[in-house]
């Protein structure tokens, strides 16, 4: 291979695009020939300073992103019956007008998600008066099947008409249990509902295993939302340790981060080092170094 | 569950997968769009575009190509408009006379190029400058094969598929995007 050749591919060697013959045969020119060998080092510098070059995306323009499409698609979706993506990208940050209807369909949920309703769950119960009665008043068909299973037909368009005591018992356990519905949309709104009641021991404790555990960034980050008065709790520390420390969102990372310096203890300092050796994201470390900073506590652990 | 059960769960209504969909490329198309136009504002507008029109014709789709491939398309014409658009407004005079006197519009813009980054600056200014003006200076196409190839690690023949064109008038391009960057930066190699 003579040099025109090799420089030629060495555009195609730098991006991988080369087949295996012809790679080996520019290597072996490379090996022999310091002028192109020295050519392929100036395209890899190249390379260096257009990656320097380029754009940083900020997790927040990324989240402004998806609120603004959640937005969009809410528009869009009557377009496409059986299928409304508003409902899982509303999970950034529900329009306040959602809230009331949140709590009506949350209640619907009760009676049409799971078409069956068994005395002794902590949902809805035959033996449940106070909420089976409006339902009997808008159901079209309230007809048991069995001691065990009662079918419901339901009137969407009547739900209104349900009383929602805020401090019932039963609608407490209805949002704990929408809180873990594979819905994202429904666990968001769930989560809002329930972020008055985070006093509650059994709510906080729901909250945290979703900041814990969630598949969806948008859950999480409402869980996040929801327990900041709480960020000083030992419990709440405990999670929010390892949400900085694991959680996949750079986002949800940095909000963590915020939400855990409020306390400054030993252990705060020691995730915020522990941070700064296994994060790659700069704006993260960057955030951890300031917090580290502002807490007097050095960068590394010695 | 691989991406094209994903897609046919999200042409059935399944919206959490649809979410995924968004999810596994959101991030990169962002970037894209970032590097290609140098504004959050156009990148924002890009991205809203671009999953709408997804959306929208995701019934339609029948994996004729790699999902990659065709979100791609999109997002790339977009681009294409908004680069386009762009030079029309370059026209325009950045200061502006006002009831409270001139006013330079650039004054307000956020720089949101690489430097901006606090652990970027370790290039000065006269090299970022430089670069971005050598950038500047290729076609759109150019711009964007180099950016397939080089940011979104994207093979030529993807490339060449989500342009709507063959792999080796991509490879072409690569070449000739290539050959002008490394003349025109050669003092800084």
């Amino acid at each position: 291979m003579n040099c025109d050749t090799a420089k030629g591919l060495l555009v195609l060697l730098n991006c991988g695009e080369l087949g295996f013959e012809d790679e080996e045969a520019v290597e072996m020119h490379l090996e022999s020939c310091p002028a192109c060998e020295a050519e392929r080092q100036r395209l890899e510098h190249l390379d260096a300073l257009l990656e320097c070059q380029s754009a940083s995306v900020s997790p927040e323009l990324l989240a402004r992103c998806r609120r603004d499409l959640s937005e969009r698609l809410g528009q869009e979706a009557p377009r496409r019956t059986g299928f409304s993506p508003a409902a899982w990208l509303r999970n950034l940050s529900p329009a306040p007008w959602l809230k009331p209807a949140a709590a009506l369909a949350l209640l619907a949920v009760g009676f049409m998600g799971g078409k069956s309703i068994r005395p002794g769950a902590p949902q809805l119960t035959a033996a449940q008066p106070a909420i089976a009665q409006p339902a009997t008043d808008n159901a079209q068909e309230l007809n048991p099947v069995s001691p065990a299973e009662v079918p419901i037909s339901y009137q969407p368009n009547r739900q209104a008409a349900i009383p929602t005591e805020p401090n019932d018992a039963r609608v407490r356990n209805l949002l704990l249990a929408a809180v873990n519905d594979q819905d994202p949309a429904l666990r968001v709104d769930s989560i809002d509902l329930l972020q008055a009641r985070c006093g509650d021991e059994t709510v906080r404790r729901a909250l945290l295993g979703a900041l814990k555990t969630d598949r969806n960034s948008g859950v999480r980050l409402k869980a996040l939302e929801a327990l900041r008065p709480y960020a000083r709790n030992t419990e709440t520390r405990v999670v929010l340790a390892g949400v900085v420390l694991n959680d996949s969102s750079p986002t949800i990372r940095a909000q963590a981060i915020d939400l855990l310096v409020q306390s400054r203890g030993a252990d705060v300092a020691s995730t915020l080092q522990e941070v700064l050796r296994r994060e790659e994201n700069p704006y993260i470390r960057e955030r951890s170094v300031n917090a580290l900073h502002a807490m007097k506590a050095s960068a590394g652990t010695f | 569950m691989d991406e094209d059960a994903l897609i046919r769960a999200a042409q059935a209504g399944d919206h959490g997968a649809f979410e995924r969909l968004v999810r596994q490329y959101d991030s990169s198309v962002l970037r894209l769009a970032m590097n290609l136009l140098r504004s959050e504002d156009d990148a924002h507008d890009v991205y809203q575009e671009a999953f709408l029109r997804v959306y929208r014709n995701l019934p339609s789709f029948r994996f004729d190509c790699s999902f990659h491939t065709w979100l791609y398309r999109i997002v790339n014409n977009l681009c294409v408009d908004s680069l386009r658009r762009k030079r029309v407004r370059r026209t325009e005079p950045s200061v502006v006379e006002t009831a409270e006197g001139s006013v330079d519009r650039l004054a307000s813009v956020p720089d949101t190029r690489g430097f901006a980054d606090p652990h970027r600056r370790l290039l000065s200014k006269e090299v970022h400058d430089r670069i971005h003006e050598v950038l500047a200076g290729l076609t759109v196409r150019e711009r964007m094969v180099f950016e397939l190839r080089h940011f979104q690690g994207m093979r030529l023949k993807e490339i060449g598929e989500s342009l709507g064109t063959t792999e080796e008038a991509a490879k072409n391009c690569l070449f000739r995007a290539t050959r002008k960057l490394r003349s025109d930066l050669g003092g800084l190699l």
